[in-house]
């Protein structure tokens, strides 16, 4: 039986991150201050500057309707690529044919940017968010597709058999078997595709639309608003780093369940 | 019942064919348990997977109740020698995993799991995890999944090789009280002659590879034995005979020799 491993208390250690943040803020100081920076345009973008601009920034209705229109473009972008790339590899991970008959397709077109398909997106599907679903999807189903594939390689194939023993037809060990085993794989696929996609979001909505952060960014420099430009690059690595930081912790939560109770199994007297 | 004839596996190793074993003709009756043991590589977890309908035989038939097997049937139960629970389910979801499936759920109702996971000492840990137990009590549960797909036959794989000695003989007594008493068949392949003994109504015996059947013994008063076999001299007769035929067939090394 393993024993639990002590908690780690709120000690010095957590501080490490928020140190390391100081840090590149101090940097970012250095780099925007009159004195050392290289350029006078710099000092617009400083920290002091921008979290003035951030205040306004997040007051400003039009702000969250930037923020929810690139939510929802990477919604849908993902989602798409889910239903796209959890099946494509499911059937890769088990039908060894076809998963030579398709890895080297695979990684040639996953070395290709996204951002490469943006003429030919606009010009098949036209402007507005549609070739933004196209480019966000086509960036994160490699990671997912992939991901899915390795978790169905590495089941453990006496769980099948054991499954298949007790009377498991093939769509049921699919069901019982196969898809809670990857389950931790489709989610770690479904984050490196959200990062993907993240950033693809913001050049894809540099052209052709009028809402999104991308927009957001672009507009700020066409009105000469350099701190808000600044305000918007901070609110996208906000963003990002809050929706990572969401599906990690519902990973920890549902993969390590069975780590969290160890404790509460330990008090039970040993039959 | 389960009727095995002229069966007979191969393999291909290296690029050369390896008989795995050969000629096998054996009838398991209902409610019969039938101990399985021979020399390590003679082919025995080869002959229960094929009769489990995991893997096809090279020639011959296995029969059940008279039906040709042709892959895995939820009336023919396998306990494996590793547990293989699944690490997200918990113990009594582990052990009530047959259920789920609609091959099991078009039977008549089985036993309540938690009946059964008290049967076999688990009940304080329903809850827990499989890498939260240790490996005796995972094959308990793993015990108690088979004991709920209700099988006419189990085969057992050396499922008490991990054990240690108290464990085991308390869980041998206790598993061949249990199929007795439901009448389930069993197929139980093992290195230990006394755990032969105590489970098994007949013993065979299996040459070196190719594995053929070498003899087969009767063992005496079932339902006597399982407190005697330390004193009884019919059993000490019994152990002789077998180890002498093992030694003949060259596969004494791997046996445990206690
Ligand atoms: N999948 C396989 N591919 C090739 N050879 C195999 C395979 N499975 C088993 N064999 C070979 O078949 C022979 C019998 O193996 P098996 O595992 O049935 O023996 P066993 O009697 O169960 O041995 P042990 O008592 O050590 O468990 C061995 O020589 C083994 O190398
Ligand atoms: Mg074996």
């Amino acid at each position: 039986m393993r024993l639990q491993p002590p908690r780690v208390r709120w000690n010095k250690n957590a501080w490490t991150p928020v140190l390391g943040l100081m840090l590149v803020v101090a940097a970012w100081g250095v780099l925007t201050s009159p004195w050392t920076s290289f350029s006078p345009i710099m000092t617009s973008f400083s920290p002091a500057r921008s979290v003035q601009a951030l205040i306004d920034v997040v007051q400003a209705e039009r702000t969250w309707g930037h923020v929810a229109a690139s939510l929802q473009r990477v919604g849908v972008g993902l989602g798409l690529a889910f239903l796209a790339g959890v099946p494509a590899g499911l059937l890769i991970g088990r039908v060894a044919w076809l998963d030579r008959a398709s890895s080297t397709a695979i990684q040639f077109i996953r070395m290709i940017s996204p951002l490469s398909w943006m003429p030919i997106a606009v010009m098949v599907l036209g402007i507005g968010d549609a070739p933004i679903y196209f480019l966000l999807t086509v960036s994160a189903v490699w990671p997912i597709l992939l991901s899915t594939a390795e978790g169905v390689r590495s089941v453990d194939r006496r769980w099948i058999e054991m499954a298949r023993s007790l009377g498991a037809t093939e769509a049921e060990v699919l069901r019982h078997v196969v898809i809670p085993a990857i389950a931790a794989h489709v989610v770690t696929g479904l984050r490196l595709g959200l990062g993907v996609a993240w950033i693809v979001l913001v050049p894809a909505e540099m052209l052709g639309v009028r809402a999104g952060l991308g927009y957001a960014i672009l507009d700020a420099r066409d009105r000469l608003a350099y701190p808000e430009l600044m305000a918007m690059i901070l609110l996208i690595g906000f963003l990002g780093w809050v929706m990572d930081t969401v599906i990690r912790r519902v990973q920890a939560r549902r993969f390590h369940a069975a780590e969290r109770s160890v404790g509460e199994v330990r008090t039970t007297p040993l039959a | 019942m389960i009727e095995i004839s002229g069966a007979g596996k191969d393999f291909l190793l290296d690029g050369s064919v390896l008989q795995a074993f050969d000629g096998i003709d054996l009838v398991i009756g209902a409610g019969e348990i039938v101990a399985l043991v021979g020399p390590s590589g003679c082919g025995k977890s080869s002959l229960l997977r094929a009769v489990g309908g995991l893997e096809p035989l090279s020639r011959g038939e296995i029969r059940l109740n008279g039906q040709r097997i042709e892959g895995p049937d939820v009336r023919i139960g396998m306990v494996f020698q590793e547990a293989r629970l699944l690490p997200w389910l918990t113990v009594r979801e582990n052990a009530a995993l047959a259920a789920k499936f609609r091959s099991h759920r078009r039977r008549e109702s089985g036993p309540a799991v938690d009946e059964l996971l008290a049967r076999v000492g688990l009940e304080a840990f329903a809850n827990a995890y499989p890498e939260q137990i240790s490996g005796g009590m995972a094959q308990r549960a793993a015990l108690a999944r088979t004991l709920m797909q209700r099988p006419e036959v189990i085969l057992f794989d050396e499922p008490f090789a991990a054990l240690d000695a108290l464990r085991r003989m308390e869980l041998q007594v206790w598993l061949a009280h249990m199929l007795r008493e439901q009448g389930t068949a069993a197929l139980f392949v093992t290195h230990d002659l006394d755990e032969a003994i105590i489970m098994g109504d007949r013993i065979v015996v299996m040459t070196g590879r190719p594995g053929r059947i070498h003899r087969i013994y009767d063992v005496p008063a079932a339902d006597e034995k399982l407190r005697q076999i330390d004193h009884d001299p019919v059993y000490w007769e019994l152990k002789k005979s077998i180890l002498a035929d093992l030694r003949a067939t060259g596969g004494l090394k791997e046996l445990n020799v206690s």
